[in-house]
C-alpha cells in the first residue's frame, strides 16, 4: 500500500489530538497525483471539502494492499511491512507534536523529491520512498 | 464579556496579592465541546487542572483539563479583537486575550523590542543556551498572531526554552490554521506567578478555532519558564548554572522573603531519584533518548545513535526528551 503523511522539522504529525498543520496546495497535488484515497474519520473534515475522492474506513486494520492511504492520527510505524510506498509532505516548519513518525526509513529508497509553494507555507517538500 | 474581564482581573489581582497563592484559578464552565473524533496515542500528556501542575519532566508543556479550553460560550465572537491586562503593582503582565483572524495579523516585520524591560529582566548569557542568552522578551500573544511590537503589557521574561521550544512551536499552529482556513481563533495566554515572584513559573494557553467548533484548534496548555541546565531565581531573575543534580523547576512555594542569594530556596531541590545512572540511546537527530530495549532504538541508524550512561535527569539537562513508547 502507499502511505501519504505530513511532517514537520522533527518528524511531528499530531499534538493534542489535532492536524499540526494543513494547506490546500498539499490536497491539490494529493488530488492530481493519487486519485481515490482512503481515509480514517479523523481525516473525514478535511478532505471532504476538497473534492478528493476517498473512501472511508474505521480502523487501520480495514486498510488493504494496493490502496493509497492518507494518514494523520496514527503512526506509519503500526502499518510496518504493509507500506510499499511512502509519501512524506514536508512543512519545513516546525510544531509541537506529541505524536511523531516512527517508521524506520532503512529499508525505503528515496526515489524522487519536489518542492512547491503552499498556499500558507513558504516551502512544501514531497518525497517519495519505495521499499 | 465586559463582566467577565472584569472578573478574571479581579480574580487576578486577589490571587497576586494573596500569599502562597501558585495559579490563577481557571474559568469555571466549559462550553467548548470538542468535535473531535479521533483517538490517536497522545504520549507525554498530562491531565488536570491548573490547580495542580506536574513537575517539569522534560516536556516544555503539560496539557490541561484534557486540553479543554475554558471559554464560555457568552466569549466565543468572530469579531476579532485583542485585550491586555493593565500591568499590577510589581509591574507584571496580566492575561492576554484576543479573537485572532486574518485582520489582526501582522503585515509588516516586526520592529524591535529591546526598549521594554518585563518583571524580571536580568539578562545573563550561558554558553549551554540556544543563542547564548537566557532570557528573551516573550510576546504572550505572539507578533505573528496580533503584531503587537514592544507593547510593555504583552511582553514577560521567557527563557529561550520556554519561547522556542513551547510558544513559538503552539504559536507556530494557529498562524498557519488562520492563514490557511481565513477562520477566527479564540486565544488566551495567562502568565502564572508564585506569590510575588517577579518571573512566571510558566504560561497557560488556551486557543479554540471558532468556526469550525474547536476541529481544527481546541488546547489548554501550560508551558514551563524554565531553562535546562539552568537555575533562575524566579522571585528576581537572577540565574546561574545549575549544580550536578539539582532539579532547575520552578516548584513554587511562594517566599516572598526569598532573596537573589537564596540558592538553596525550596524552589530547586535535588531528587534522588534522578541520581540513579542507566544506559540510554540518544537519538542525536530528534533528540529523544530511549531504553536500549526499544524498538525505537535498536531501528535507529548508526549516524543519529549515541549511547549513554548516566542519569535520567543527566539526559533530560542535555535537553533530550524521554521516548513517549517506552518512556526511559
Amino acid at each position: 500500500m502507499r502511505v501519504i503523511v505530513c511532517l514537520d522539522d522533527d518528524l511531528g504529525m499530531l499534538f493534542g489530538r489535532k492536524r499540526q498543520s494543513r494547506d490546500s496546495a498539499v490536497l491539490e497535488d494529493i488530488k492530481a497525483e493519487y486519485g481515490e484515497i482512503v481515509i480514517l474519520p479523523f481525516s473525514q473534515r478535511l478532505i471532504e471539502p476538497s473534492g478528493i475522492k476517498y473512501t472511508l474506513k474505521e480502523t487501520e486494520n480495514d486498510f488493504k494492499r494496493g490502496e493509497t492511504i492518507f494518514l494523520e492520527s496514527i503512526d506509519p510505524a503500526r502499518l510496518g511491512d504493509k507500506i510499499d510506498e511512502l509519501v512524506i509532505y514536508r512543512w519545513n516548519r516546525r510544531y509541537l507534536a506529541d505524536m511523531k513518525f516512527t517508521l524506520s526509513l532503512a529499508d525505503f529508497k528515496r526515489v524522487g523529491v519536489k518542492e512547491f509553494a503552499g498556499s500558507s507555507h513558504d516551502k512544501i517538500t514531497k518525497e517519495i520512498f519505495k521499499r | 464579556m465586559k463582566r467577565f474581564l472584569a472578573t478574571v482581573a479581579l480574580l487576578l489581582a486577589l490571587c497576586m496579592s494573596f500569599a502562597g497563592c501558585d495559579f490563577l484559578p481557571t474559568a469555571s464552565s466549559s462550553s467548548s465541546s470538542s468535535s473531535s473524533s479521533e483517538s490517536s496515542s497522545t504520549p507525554d500528556i498530562g491531565s488536570g487542572t491548573i490547580d495542580n501542575i506536574p513537575p517539569y519532566a522534560g516536556n516544555s508543556y503539560v496539557h490541561i483539563n484534557d486540553g479543554i479550553p475554558s471559554f464560555t460560550a457568552d466569549e466565543i465572537t468572530t469579531t476579532a479583537y485583542e485585550f491586555y491586562s493593565e500591568l499590577d503593582s510589581l509591574g507584571r503582565c496580566g492575561y492576554a486575550e484576543a479573537c485572532i483572524g486574518k485582520e489582526l495579523m501582522p503585515t509588516e516585520d516586526r520592529g524591535s523590542i529591546s526598549s521594554v524591560s518585563p518583571s524580571g529582566w536580568v539578562q545573563a548569557s550561558y554558553d549551554c543556551v540556544d543563542g547564548g542568552y537566557l532570557y528573551n522578551r516573550c510576546h504572550l500573544i505572539g507578533f505573528q498572531l496580533t503584531g503587537e511590537n514592544a507593547n510593555k503589557k504583552n511582553l514577560i521574561t521567557g527563557t529561550r526554552y520556554l519561547n522556542n521550544e513551547g510558544m513559538l512551536l503552539f504559536e507556530n499552529m494557529v498562524a498557519d490554521y488562520i492563514r490557511e482556513t481565513n477562520n477566527h481563533v479564540m486565544y488566551r495566554v495567562t502568565p502564572l506567578y508564585a506569590g510575588s515572584n517577579l518571573v512566571a513559573s510558566g504560561v497557560q494557553i488556551e486557543a479554540y478555532s471558532v468556526e469550525d467548533e474547536g476541529d481544527g484548534i481546541e488546547f489548554n496548555v501550560y508551558f514551563y519558564n524554565v531553562q535546562p541546565l539552568i537555575y533562575i531565581n524566579y522571585a528576581t531573575g537572577e540565574s546561574r548554572l545549575a549544580t550536578e543534580g539539582e532539579i532547575i523547576v520552578p516548584q513554587p512555594t511562594p517566599d516572598d522573603s526569598s532573596s537573589s542569594e537564596d540558592t538553596s530556596s525550596s524552589e530547586q531541590e535535588s531528587s534522588s531519584a534522578d541520581t540513579e545512572e542507566h544506559d540510554y540511546v540518544l537519538n542525536t537527530n530528534t533528540k529523544k533518548f530511549h531504553s536500549p530495549s526499544c524498538s525505537s532504538a535498536t531501528d535507529m541508524s548508526a549516524q543519529n545513535r549515541q549511547d549513554y550512561h548516566g542519569t535520567r535527569q543527566g539526559v533530560l539537562d542535555m535537553g533530550y526528551e524521554p521516548c513517549g513508547k517506552c518512556k526511559p
